[in-house]
């Protein structure tokens, strides 16, 4: 389904070259769930960035079944995250001004249709376990709460694969526990494909596959 | 999104933002309005005392209209005439005690006159003219001076000529003679007060023979959406080359130059009230834009179009500029304009109302829309423009 290859992506900061990734070679076939694993500035967060279309790749190849996307224009690009992907960040990312309900039905009305996804968003928030909470305002949920709307969110143009990038790095354990059963949940009910970064060693319970970056290379890989 | 950003947004940048906005739109219509208000005084007092629409003189060698009765029979008979009347120009000086007025004297046929002319609606002392007076003068209240010192031009005035004063006419012609004063008129136009008219039948005590059924000007008032041009055409015709005429745009003399100054004056202000408007809604937009950078990149990287972004904050201000343009309209048609009625700006050519044009209203709305529109569209599409990454990642 998603085919990564060569990926390299060097930062040049004044006349200092700092190289993220190096040749970065990988598959995820649909309903995947991996894990990407390594110490700080192993190239993590940097690969899940090419992969959901964020930043652009200094070389090599993103295929999105058979489709070539990595040299693709900044429409065509906002196109694919807003119908193909989905994007959960680290810091949960959503609008202080709009309630949950509105976080989640936003990126819907890009494709139009506000009354069903209006419906699909209460519903996703139903199905995160928020279905009390949808007429809350970020500041007034916790931060599992908040990482679970983002979660509803990224699923509400129904995607074909879902990035995690660190998501449970600002929670506390049960809620960690929560995210993670959550997107575990999601994978097994709806078949989405999931990549998903992490630094905890724990996390790898919730993965069938784990890849190890050192220093932006690819260092192992298991099943 | 640009309607919850605003409802749920600081109400203190919205109110403020709002307020200058409505200053801004009152500064693109008050302005404009009062001098749009005095060029159509100047424009009404000159037809309505000088000029009228219209006004034919003899050119050439022979200095007046002959045979002027038959001549404004003529006139007064053409389509889209509504009045016409005859005056006879004469020089004078006019004294009384010590004093001395020199002035061009107006001989008119009274009942005529007025239907041309609004200066009979305009005594402040005395009455007006009749046909038949003799040895009667009516006078401006600028010649008479009438002991009203706040006058533009009292110290030039004989200062304390009153109804029923005697004063004494010297014309250039050599005759001399005293006249009472029947009235005095203000038309509130200094160009209009500083006249002094006697009646025709006066006037032919004063002259030969030969002079009578003549004139040195005929003055035409037309109806509403007369064809001037067609009306000029033909009393042209009945006299080549011994006419000339002059409409009341020509007879505004120095006034012109005036009223295209305000023209500019109009321009000026108005272009500096609209950047005034596009320094505020920029200054806005960027401050919100740069606290929210992240945000949006934010929006964008979940697949928010920019295109969307760039729409909300467009939005916004079109949303600010209607909510100033509205309170301001409402503001001056309902304060502003009741309160300039009951408290006019006073000009020498008469109390100023604001002129309230609703195409200049509405067009001015449009511009200031135009401008809030531009001034959000771009510091929002350069924003968008920044990629996601650094919007999101950099500080």
């Amino acid at each position: 389904m998603i085919s990564v290859s060569n990926l390299t992506r060097i930062y040049r900061i004044g006349t200092v070259e700092v190289r993220a990734l190096i040749d970065v070679s990988l598959t995820l076939e649909a309903g995947d769930i991996t894990c990407v694993m390594g110490k700080s500035g192993s190239g993590k967060s940097t690969l899940l960035r090419q992969l959901g279309l964020i930043d652009r790749p200094t070389s090599g190849q993103i295929l999105f079944d058979g489709k070539d996307v990595t040299r693709l224009s900044d429409g065509a690009r906002a196109r694919m995250r807003l119908t193909y992907l989905g994007y959960i960040f680290q810091e949960f990312a959503l609008l202080g001004e709009l309630t949950a309900h509105e976080n989640v039905y936003l990126p819907g009305m890009m494709l139009g249709s506000r009354p069903d996804h209006r419906k699909r968003a209460a519903d996703l928030l139903g199905m995160v376990g928020l279905g009390e909470r949808i007429h809350h305002k970020p500041k007034e949920l916790s931060g599992g709460e908040q990482q679970r709307v983002a979660i509803a969110r990224a699923l509400i143009n129904s995607p074909r694969a879902l990035f995690a990038d660190e998501p449970c790095a600002n929670l506390d354990s049960i809620s960690s526990e929560v995210v993670m059963e959550t997107l575990l949940k999601l994978n097994k009910d709806l078949g989405i494909t999931i990549l998903f970064v992490s630094h905890d060693p724990d996390d790898k319970k919730y993965a069938k596959r784990l890849i190890f970056l050192k220093d932006g290379k690819q260092v192992a890989e298991y099943l | 999104m640009a309607l919850k950003s605003l409802r749920r947004g600081d109400v203190r940048v919205l109110l403020l933002t709002v307020s200058m906005l409505i200053l801004v739109y009152l500064n693109l219509v008050f302005t404009p309005s009062l001098l749009s208000g005095a060029v159509q005084r100047i424009n009404d007092k000159t037809r309505n005392t000088i000029s009228s629409d219209l006004v034919f003189q003899p050119s050439g060698d022979i200095p007046i209209i002959f045979p002027v009765e038959e001549f404004m029979a003529y006139i007064e008979a053409l389509d889209g005439v509504e009045a016409a009347c005859a005056r006879n120009n004469i020089g004078a000086e006019i004294r009384y005690g010590s004093e001395r007025f020199a002035t061009g004297i107006y001989a008119i046929d009274p009942v005529k006159d007025s239907e041309v002319f609004g200066i009979s609606k305009t005594v402040i002392e005395g009455e007006y003219l009749e046909q038949g007076d003799i040895g009667q003068i009516f006078l401006g209240v600028q010649v008479a001076g009438a002991d009203r010192e706040n006058l533009e031009l009292y110290p030039g005035s004989l200062k304390s000529v009153h109804a029923g004063s005697t004063v004494t006419v010297d014309y250039i012609n050599g005759v001399e003679k005293e006249y009472t004063v029947k009235g005095i008129f203000f038309t509130e136009f200094v160009q209009g007060d500083i006249r002094a008219y006697v009646s025709q039948d006066d006037y032919r005590t004063t002259v030969p023979r030969q002079l009578q059924n003549s004139a040195t000007a005929v003055y035409v008032k037309l109806n509403k959406g007369a064809d001037r041009a067609q009306v000029i055409d033909k009393v042209m015709s009945v006299a080549p080359g011994q006419l000339k005429y002059q409409t009341w745009e020509d007879a505004l003399g120095v006034l012109k130059s005036m009223t295209r100054s305000f023209d500019q004056i109009i321009a000026i202000l108005r272009t500096t009230a609209l950047i005034v408007a596009a320094i505020t809604i920029f200054i806005v937009t960027y401050v919100d834009l740069v606290n929210k950078r992240r945000q949006i990149g934010i929006e964008r990287a979940i697949g928010i179009t920019s295109t969307s972004i760039v729409l909300s904050y467009i939005i916004r201000a079109v949303i600010y500029a209607a909510f100033g343009i509205l309170a301001a309209a409402l503001i001056f048609r309902y304060v502003v304009v009741p309160i300039e009625g009951e408290h006019p700006f006073h000009f020498p050519f008469g109390n100023v109302m604001l002129a309230v044009d609703v195409p200049e209203l509405v067009s001015s709305a449009a511009i200031l829309c135009a401008v809030a529109v531009v001034s959000a569209f771009i510091p929002a599409w350069q924003t968008v423009r920044t990629k996601i990454i650094d919007a999101i990642w950099s500080s």
